[in-house]
């Protein structure tokens, strides 16, 4: 069974935000077959990598769709998040801050489908 | 209507008892007794014998005391004194006993800092050491920890280092109980950050060098704003000067 594809695109083609702005974009569902979800959420994460164990929080979210059932074809949703004010995006030698749009489908008796898009905060 | 109900005892008078032969206080002044009574209903029940109190420390305490003891002749009779043979253990030994005898203390007018701002600073010499030569730098440190297995471990890197002030053996010749000194903050400068396993800090590292022991470095730590909250910050601050009584 083909398996529903997210896709993330943002307003904004540089992807580069200040702290504080607004993030806009649109989420793209396409799906081969129908398709059960209790929900659809847009979440702003930072989250840290490098040598240290990971940490991350998700600062804003927005759920998108409540519980529905998609048919075949192709869905689309905007989405407007709010940045906070920190932390911003770094880039050091044993850490790093990255901050990214995760779009999760939640769906009953099945894995969720996750996908993220990274940008930069500056 | 008369009264039918139990009829009420007329009440004591003192002057009757004055005749009786009351008995005088039996408890003086320095006489203890061999019950002495607790505030629980169940405290001696589970009151700890005294025999289980002397195995207790015969076995465990007086031990521990021993070897605490070995420990401090070993350390002071023996590694001292082995220590001392060698020029780099004599440093080390000096400059521990420097940081401890000649304690010093930074501040700064404003805590936390944004990126752009001027920040005065005043170091505390406490106890004027003989210092011939004092570096004030800034510092930015990575500060991280994580685990392999069951152990913990924690790393730090410094990404930022920049020298504010140095003072040389003619600005210490008089021992100085305090020198001042400012900065501008760097204005593309990280700010602070803190999460349970990565943090990020600012500092300002004090270095005292000695003639005959090694550097004695303190940090100061301080909190640096995130980018969005400069203007705010800078016009508030500009508009009311930081007090000086602060230094």
């Amino acid at each position: 069974m083909p398996k529903t594809e997210v896709t993330i695109s943002l307003d904004r083609d540089a992807a580069i935000y200040a702290p504080g702005e607004t993030v806009t974009g649109v989420v793209t569902l396409d799906v081969p077959d129908t398709e059960n979800v209790r929900k659809v959420l847009a979440v702003l994460r930072w989250a840290t990598s490098g040598k240290g164990d990971t940490d991350s929080d998700d600062m804003a979210r927005t759920e998108l769709v409540g519980k529905h059932e998609f048919r075949m074809g192709t869905h689309q949703f905007p989405f407007e998040l709010t940045l906070p004010v920190a932390p911003v995006s770094y880039h050091g030698t044993l850490l790093k801050i990255d901050w990214s749009v995760h779009v999760r489908l939640d769906r009953p008796w099945a894995f969720d489908i996750k996908e993220d898009l990274a940008f930069e905060v500056v | 209507m008369p009264f039918m109900g139990k009829k009420k005892p007329e009440p004591i008078r003192y002057e009757c008892l004055e005749g009786l032969p009351v008995p005088a206080v039996c408890s003086e002044r320095g006489v203890t007794y061999e019950h002495r009574l607790s505030d629980s209903e169940n405290a001696n029940s589970s009151k700890t014998p005294a025999w289980l109190v002397f195995i207790l420390v015969v076995l465990f305490v007086i031990p521990l005391v021993m070897l605490l003891v070995v420990v401090a002749i070993f350390a002071v009779v023996i590694v001292l004194p082995i220590m001392m043979i060698f020029p780099s253990g004599r440093r080390k030994i000096r400059s521990k006993n420097y940081g401890r005898r000649h304690p010093c203390a930074v501040e700064i007018d404003r805590n936390p800092v944004a990126p752009g701002e001027l920040v005065q600073g005043v170091l505390h010499l406490l106890k004027p050491g003989p210092a011939e030569r004092i570096e004030i730098n800034l510092i930015c440190e990575e500060h991280i920890t994580y685990r392999q297995g069951t152990n913990t471990y924690h790393d730090e890197k410094r990404v930022e280092e920049r020298t504010l002030a140095t003072f040389d053996e003619q600005d210490l010749a008089r021992r100085p109980s305090e020198l001042r000194f400012q900065f501008e903050f760097p204005i593309d400068a990280m700010h602070s950050f803190y999460s349970s396993n990565n943090r990020l800090s600012w500092s300002i590292e004090v270095v005292r060098e000695y003639a005959n022991a090694s550097p004695v470095k303190t940090s100061a730590y301080f909190q640096v704003l995130p980018i969005p909250l400069i203007e705010g910050v800078l016009t508030e601050r500009l508009n009311q000067p930081a007090p000086r009584e602060s230094f």
